[in-house]
């Protein structure tokens, strides 16, 4: 299948429609939620004033960050197309993450390098993917948000705090280092460059800008074009 | 009915909903253009996925519960970026509305907080999809090549991003990653395998560092 033709399929007004399906729900979610919260709190006596503020407050805070993945919204778009990608970032699974797992699900197409004509069953794979991921949280939190209370006293008091925290944080950074190594075993020294340069660049915004929120916002982004555009310029 | 309970009803239905919604791309996609994949490929995606990201899917709404609360818990974890977008909204309402966290009334507008947060961000990342799919096709064919460098260039800040905070155990998972990979290529171990092979030696490696640590302090 040519390029333009994949593009059109990924891009049709059919996709755009079921993923809007999802979409819907997540903002009925929300305006259901806050109904409830606006008249919980008239009832608890917090001022009409103070309810705008924190409204206000709420959204401009949530502005900055809303940004933060557009880069990668970019490629994201060009891989499984704008409705999925729409789709993907509005929903749980932050934008790193969505990408890696479209990455995993290519791969069981046999697609290991994504590009913009990854093909229709790699395409179906990475969107099996993405909804196997985002199910995980939606079903624990089905099943055991009513309990949470709990569940997560006792989680804190059997084991090591620490621990815990160490212990998530190593999944995910043993997950990046398989992808990774995958993205660069048996490649072309541009992909190492690729990653050596992109890393260099996390590296030194996150250290050197600690203090600029815009900048830490940004520097996944902004290191990303880094990398890809030096191994570009050596091809 | 209690506030509480109607949380706990409204959330369960509507994440509910979603979770089937969730699919139907994916179901679609599959019949509509006749590239379903076999149940034994859909399996065996859930268990790389599952191994990579299983552990994050139960500990962290437990452990993100005792901030985000029972309605804040139920849009974090639909909408996402629960770290990123919904906790800082949520704290940035509490404080201005001067109500304490952890109380009823921080709930409340907590609540208030995250729900909104949700609102501006999905209209936000509407508008910007919209953008970028109307700009991707008139890019030049130098940047649209340099596509293919996204994976190593993600995956490379990624992990940069994530090990500076244990150097050592990073850069020795990534080793012991590479080596797993190389060595199970040749092999032909099945990519699952692998994925949980790496995260399991991840953890190993993590846990003496971890353990080192704790002896050292308690010496000291």
């Amino acid at each position: 299948m040519n390029e333009h033709r994949f593009q059109q399929i990924i891009n049709g007004p059919d996709i755009w429609a079921v993923c809007g399906i999802a979409i819907g729900i997540i903002v009925i979610q929300s305006c259901i939620f806050l109904k409830n919260a606006l008249q919980e709190s008239a009832r608890l006596q917090i001022s009409p004033a103070r309810r705008h503020s924190a409204v206000r407050a709420a959204c401009i805070t949530a502005v900055g960050p809303s940004l933060s993945p557009v880069i990668i919204a970019m490629s994201m778009i060009s891989i499984v197309g704008a409705p999925n990608a729409w789709l993907n970032l509005n929903n749980i699974g932050a934008a790193r993450t969505e990408l890696a797992t479209i990455a995993i699900g290519a791969s069981f197409a046999g697609v290991e390098t994504l590009g913009s004509n990854i093909g229709l069953p790699a395409w179906s794979c990475a969107l099996w993917a993405c909804a196997l991921n985002g199910a995980g949280w939606m079903l624990v939190v089905f099943f055991l948000n009513h309990r949470m209370e709990r569940i997560s006293s006792t989680l804190y008091q059997r084991y090591d705090p620490k621990w815990i925290k160490v212990l998530m944080s190593t999944a995910v950074t043993s997950l990046f280092c398989y992808l990774l190594g995958n993205q660069l075993i048996g490649q072309d020294y541009l992909f190492y460059i690729a990653a050596a340069v992109s890393g260099c660049c996390m590296l030194l915004l996150t250290q050197l800008c600690k203090k600029s929120q815009i900048l830490q916002e940004i520097s996944l982004g902004v290191s990303m074009l880094a990398g890809m555009f030096t191994a570009q310029m050596l091809a | 009915m209690s506030y509480d309970k109607k949380v706990i009803r409204n959330g369960r239905i509507t994440m509910g909903l979603a979770i089937i919604a969730n699919f139907i791309p994916a179901i679609y996609v599959g019949m509509h253009y006749d590239v379903m994949p076999t149940l034994s490929v859909i399996l065996q995606i859930w268990g790389v996925v599952a191994a990579s990201y299983g552990i994050t899917w139960i500990i962290q709404p437990i452990a993100y519960y005792p901030t985000m609360g029972a309605a804040g818990s139920y849009i974090g974890w639909l909408a996402g970026s629960c770290g990123d977008i919904r906790m800082p909204a949520a704290a940035m309402a509490q404080k201005v509305a001067g109500v304490e966290p952890g109380t009823h009334e921080g709930d409340v507008v907590g609540t208030i907080g995250v729900a909104c947060s949700v609102l501006v961000s999905a209209s936000m990342i509407t508008i910007f999809v919209l953008i970028g799919s109307w700009i991707i096709p008139l890019l030049p064919e130098s940047v649209t090549n340099s596509f293919s460098y996204i994976l190593p260039s993600l995956f490379g800040a990624i992990f940069v991003d994530n090990a500076r905070k244990n150097l050592k155990a990073g850069i020795l998972t990534l080793a012991a990653a590479m080596a797993i990979l190389f060595f199970g290529s040749k092999l032909g171990i099945n990519s699952g395998i692998l994925t949980l092979l790496v995260v399991l030696c991840g953890i190993l490696i993590s846990r003496m560092f971890f353990v080192a640590a704790r002896k050292k302090s308690s010496e000291t």
